[in-house]
């Protein structure tokens, strides 16, 4: 399994770095970002505040670390399906899965570096927030913001795994990788807090683990809450990585099963 | 390891709502009723006109497409697909199923890390097959979008070859193969059946190529296996004289 995953890591390694630009423009964006939060938080951050009492923290650090956050367990939620088309297009996709390797490892190893990457990315976030942009790390409760991180990456990765399904079948349009992209961020709290929203909305919010993730991150990294002041958001997020995580690897066997019966593995 | 088919069919549906519902009426056919054995150390041919579901049967039998009727046996035992695609190794044309952006070796280091394989293990038998089937010095350490499509063959024969699987399946494998080393091919397959018991099936258009290397050949077409030349018949149009056998064969096809 380890030998899987290594191998997979290598190859998605090299074949990054065949891109020369694409490594430096990745992290010429995540300061891009940074920089129009930074800028549109000085003109607008007064207004935002009430909304961000809760939270004990101002609009540009609220999105930054939410951004971060987000940027992190957005990678199990875009990337199995983005992986999986890259694999169709290369037409590698159907000689990796004839290879004895169950699919639950399969999917580990075909995001691995993703993953990876993320953790990078989050670490040069933190680098920045601490020498740039004087985030305060003081109150951070590590080992609630761990919980946190964990059960939000799961949950994602579940969705994300549901996404490759339509990947599988339909190869193009995917209303599953729709849906998280112009609803999480939109809705959940990532942006601003979810208490902007009209009421009629942050009700729909309720059905986004984004939500749960986004808000308990925040409470535990600006606020130092602990465990016991974010039960119910890791309650919400618990019960989400339970029901999606065997329902996902179910639909991804099915998936497969149902793209091996009609040929079309191979085919993009 | 010895493999047997019972009335594999096989439909491609022909449009999404069919293949959604599961329904196959009015799709292509492309395997009906195929029962065939695979015996170790044997070559077993299988010659037909393009269309004829050459690719599709070996597809089946590695277990990378699940037949609509029908089942595999291996030693006896019933096999699922995960099943055929541990036992079975199969060497695909052409070179899109490989990284084009990875060299050639890199591209057989990774695969062999997925069947398990250490990376001197892999380098040990990859050395072997760049002598036996003539590949360049260079060749390796090339990106895969940068070699001939000869070269890109010898290494998807490569990849499958250094699985040492007791069943081969070997679609058109000398197709853009040039004459020296496609004689060495011929003479390591026979080699591999012979001494190591392997199961070789292999597809080619070729009479003469299937006369060649089989010990028997079996004749598929629409789907249907319609012919089949044993071993003592192959034996027999040889012995007759030069090109006997390559015409039985041409003829079994023709019928």
């Amino acid at each position: 399994m380890i030998r899987q995953i290594c191998a997979f890591l290598r190859k998605d390694f090299l074949i990054e770095k065949s891109y020369k630009l694409s490594f430096l423009m990745g992290t010429v964006s995540t300061f891009t970002g940074m920089a129009v939060f930074y800028f549109i938080d000085k003109l607008f951050g007064r207004a935002l505040s009430p909304y961000l009492a809760e939270y004990g923290a101002g609009y540009f650090h609220y999105v930054f670390t939410a951004t971060a956050f987000f940027g992190y367990i957005g990678t199990g939620a875009g990337s199995y399906a983005e992986r999986l088309r890259a694999e169709q297009l290369q037409g590698t996709l159907e000689t990796s899965l004839a290879a004895p390797v169950r699919p639950e490892i399969f999917l580990t190893a075909l995001t691995a570096w993703n993953f990876l990457f993320a953790t990078f990315e989050l670490g040069v976030y933190a680098l920045a927030g601490a020498f740039i942009f004087k985030l305060d790390f003081s109150n951070v409760n590590f080992f609630a913001l761990t919980a946190v991180f964990l059960l939000s990456a799961l949950s994602f990765a579940a969705l994300g795994i549901f996404s490759s399904c339509f990947i599988l079948l339909f190869k193009r349009g995917n209303p599953a990788a729709w849906v998280l992209n112009n609803f999480e961020g939109l809705l959940g709290g990532v942006y601003f807090p979810v208490a902007v929203l009209p009421l009629w909305l942050r009700w729909f919010s309720k059905f986004l683990p984004v939500t749960y993730a986004v808000r308990a991150m925040e409470l535990t990294f600006h606020r130092g809450a602990g465990f016991a002041e974010i039960k119910s958001e890791l309650l919400a997020l618990s019960i989400f990585t339970l029901a999606l995580a065997p329902l996902s690897v179910a639909a991804f066997k099915l998936s497969l099963n149902k793209a091996r019966k009609d040929g079309t593995l191979g085919q993009y | 390891m010895l493999a047997k088919t019972f009335d594999l069919g096989k439909t491609y549906p022909s449009g999404w709502r069919l293949a959604l519902l599961g329904k196959t009426r009015g799709g292509t056919r492309a395997l009906a009723g195929v029962n065939l054995t695979l015996t170790p150390g044997t070559v077993t041919g299988l010659g037909g006109p393009n269309g004829a579901g050459k690719s599709t049967l070996l597809r089946v039998l590695a277990g990378r497409l699940t037949p609509d009727t029908g089942y595999v046996t291996l030693d006896g035992l019933k096999a699922d697909d995960s099943r055929l695609r541990k036992a079975g190794a199969l060497a695909e044309t052409g070179a899109r199923s490989f990284y084009l952006r990875l060299t050639a070796e890199e591209n057989l280091f990774f695969w062999g890390a997925l069947y398990g394989m250490s990376r001197a293990e892999i380098r040990g038998k990859t050395d072997i097959f760049r002598e036996l089937l003539n590949i360049r010095e260079e060749d390796p350490a090339k990106r895969f979008d940068a070699l001939s499509e000869g070269a890109a063959q010898k290494f998807s024969l490569a990849r499958a070859l250094m699985l040492r699987a007791p069943l081969l399946f070997l679609d058109e494998p000398a197709r853009n193969l040039d004459r020296k080393s496609s004689a060495s091919f011929f003479t390591y397959i026979k080699k591999l059946a012979a001494e190591e018991g392997a199961a070789v099936f292999y597809t080619s258009h070729d009479p003469g190529e299937l006369a060649r290397i089989c010990d028997r050949v079996l004749i598929l077409k629409d789907g249907v296996l319609t012919a089949e030349l044993t071993g003592p018949e192959l034996k027999k149009a040889a012995a007759a004289g030069p090109g006997k056998a390559e015409a039985a064969i041409a003829a079994a096809c023709a019928q």
